[in-house]
């Protein structure tokens, strides 16, 4: 072996426009998979920070209430039935021993428990409805960073104030001080005082959403003792589905994690990778093909050295194994100067990127799939290498030696 | 113990298939003894060649017995075929077909390290010795396309001889050579054969080159040449 490993690697180095430009082909397909991967990777990973960033990863909320039978011993007819009802306002009872049961929960790094309910913003003769969000002081950047979308005032969750979107501010001709009137849907009314105005971007928190403390809430909206939900912020947003599970099991609430809530994202992030990973299959079919055609070529080229071989009584197997290895050489050599200058243009990508706003190129240069780009390519060219060095062994010695 | 190298009975080649069948060779019998130097002489077309390639194992016989070495060939597989030829049989040829990419000892110690996968330290002796005694001993490390046509030639001799051959093959191993130069590889091979006791058949049309010889067979149309036919 290591003979035929001397003579395949004589044939690539004494041609070496022609291996310079197999090589340089292969790198390329490489570059293009790594570039594919790290860009297909880093965007799953950007979209899933820009959506996950200022949601909860996990939402407990009271259990729905299902009609079910009543049990009965011994396998009879129930004849009663317990029927769900509407008419009961749905909140989670005992909530500290819950929301302490969440927060302990290995892998939760925090929990917001929250009461929420429709309101009314009055201002003079103008009115807004908005979804109320009762928070806890201490929690009011648990789920989504509000404090640095603040663009006046300051995040102050007292007991009379309230925090409100810029659109709605503007809606309303609201500004940092002023008091609004809130009338909640349970028929109450408070005067309470603007304390600061955020913009996050989102259309709907920016016009329909207001923050006040969850004791305010509570009077509000009239809800004495429980609560509306609990929300959970993960150390990993890919343990939510797990970790929902768990808690959902373990509190009996309903538990749902981001997931749930954003299919469609999967869907999207699901045909995007499909769509890479054809464009990263045709990358290694054109490998394939560049490396079998050059080698068939060199095969051609070398019959007469070949039916020599095969005079001085050398085996088909040596012949196989030569053409074999050169395959192997030029998709590992290509493979890794592809998959070297595949991280190398990543980088920079990221680098630029970094320098504009972060969403010009979302690379992930650790995500290139370097390892299995490189034996995908090796493997892809060995095999590659097959159907010249079945070529080159059927070589019939007396016809080529007689022309 | 018999001194026969080789005996060949009743060889018969045919080419082509029913109606376009052509038989080349046509019942040829006739034994090879060890260290025997024995011209293969005959006009083109006669199937001098073909003889060649058969005795060679590259080519198998319509119908026939071979037999070297107490071992009949015409029963072995291709695997053992090659095996067989590695060890006992070398060939030169009228282009020296040397390998352009590799230098002169490295040729010459090709078909040995190529059977066993690796390059020893013995073979490499071995080739160099043989590149010293054909005159090539400053030219042992020079790739082969800079080498002179009889160089090229001697370095081809070298590299039958490799494996300690019992038979060597040459197909006109002067035809592409002045007459200086041919008579240089002929007394090379006359040496060898002198010196490494191989039994050498050379197919040829030169009569110069068969008078080196000790034995002559002349093939016309596929058959031994009568006394008749010789005259």
């Amino acid at each position: 072996m290591r003979f035929a490993i001397k003579v395949a690697w004589r044939y690539l180095a004494s041609n070496r426009t022609q291996t310079a430009l197999l090589l340089g082909g292969v790198a390329i397909g490489v570059l293009v998979f790594v570039f594919m991967t790290a860009l297909i990777g880093g965007l799953r990973v950007f979209l899933i920070v820009q959506t996950t960033g200022n949601i909860a990863h996990v939402t407990l909320e009271p259990p729905e209430r299902v009609a079910r039978l009543i049990a009965t011993d011994g396998g009879y007819t129930p004849l009663v039935a317990t029927v769900a009802s509407n008419t009961k306002r749905a909140q989670i009872f005992a909530w500290q021993t819950l929301l302490y049961a969440a927060e302990t929960t290995p892998g939760v790094k925090v929990a917001s428990p929250q009461i929420n309910g429709n309101a009314f913003l009055v201002k003079g003769e103008a009115i807004s409805p908005v979804l109320l969000n009762g928070l806890r002081a201490d929690r009011l950047d648990a789920i989504s960073a509000i404090t640095p979308k603040i663009i006046a005032g300051k995040a102050q969750l007292d007991i009379d104030g309230i925090l409100i979107g810029a659109k709605l501010a503007s809606n309303l001709g609201l500004r940092i001080g002023q008091p609004v009137v809130v009338r909640s849907d349970r028929g109450r009314v408070r005067t309470l005082t603007v304390r600061a105005v955020y913009r996050t971007g989102v259309g709907s928190l920016d016009e329909r959403v207001a923050f006040v403390n969850i004791q305010l809430a509570r009077t509000l909206l009239d809800l004495p003792q429980g609560i509306s939900q609990i929300e959970l912020k993960l150390d990993d947003v890919n343990a939510a589905p797990g970790i929902a599970t768990a808690l959902g099991r373990t509190t009996g609430l309903k538990a749902t994690s981001w997931v749930d809530r954003n299919a469609q994202l999967f869907v999207a992030l699901n045909s995007q990778a499909q769509t890479g990973s054809l464009i990263q299959i045709f990358s290694l079919i054109t490998i394939v093909i560049g490396v079998s055609s050059a080698l068939l070529l060199t095969t051609y080229r070398r019959r007469g050295e070949i039916a020599i071989m095969r005079s001085m009584g050398i085996s088909r197997v040596f012949v196989v194994s030569v053409f074999i290895l050169q395959g192997l050489f030029i998709g590992l050599l290509g493979a890794s100067i592809g998959a070297g200058a595949g991280y190398g243009f990543c980088i920079l990508l990221a680098n630029l990127s970094r320098r504009l706003d972060g969403s010009a190129f979302p690379i992930d240069p650790a995500q290139g799939g370097y390892v299995a780009v490189i034996v995908l390519t090796t493997l892809g060219s060995v095999l590659a290498a097959i159907l010249p060095a079945r070529a080159a062994a059927r070589v019939d010695p007396v016809e080529v030696l007689n022309q | 113990m018999s001194d026969v190298l080789y005996s060949v009975r009743d060889l018969v080649k045919d080419f082509g298939t029913d109606e376009l069948r052509t038989r080349v060779l046509k019942g040829m019998s006739f034994e090879l003894v060890k260290g025997e130097f024995v011209a293969l002489l005959g006009p083109s077309g006669s199937g001098k060649s073909t003889l060649l390639t058969i005795l060679g194992t590259l080519l198998a016989p319509t119908s026939g017995a071979l037999e070297m070495l107490g071992q009949n060939l015409v029963h072995l597989d291709e695997r053992r075929l090659t095996e067989f030829r590695n060890r006992h049989i070398g060939f030169v040829f009228q282009f020296h077909h040397l390998l352009p990419d590799f230098t002169a000892v490295e040729n010459v110690l090709f078909p040995a390290a190529a059977s066993a996968g690796v390059e020893t330290a013995e073979a490499r002796t071995r080739a160099r010795d043989l590149l010293n005694r054909v005159g090539l001993s400053d030219r042992q490390e020079f790739r082969t396309p800079k080498l002179s046509g009889g160089q090229k030639q001697r370095v081809a001799i070298a590299r039958a001889l490799m494996n300690h051959p019992a038979l060597v093959l040459a197909d006109e191993p002067t035809g592409n050579l002045d007459r200086e130069t041919a008579d240089q590889v002929l007394g090379l091979l006359r040496d060898m054969n002198r010196t490494e006791q191989t039994t050498f058949l050379i197919s040829t049309h030169d009569p110069h080159v068969a008078a080196f010889c000790d034995r002559r067979i002349t093939v016309i149309d596929g058959r031994f040449a009568t006394e008749a036919e010789l005259r």
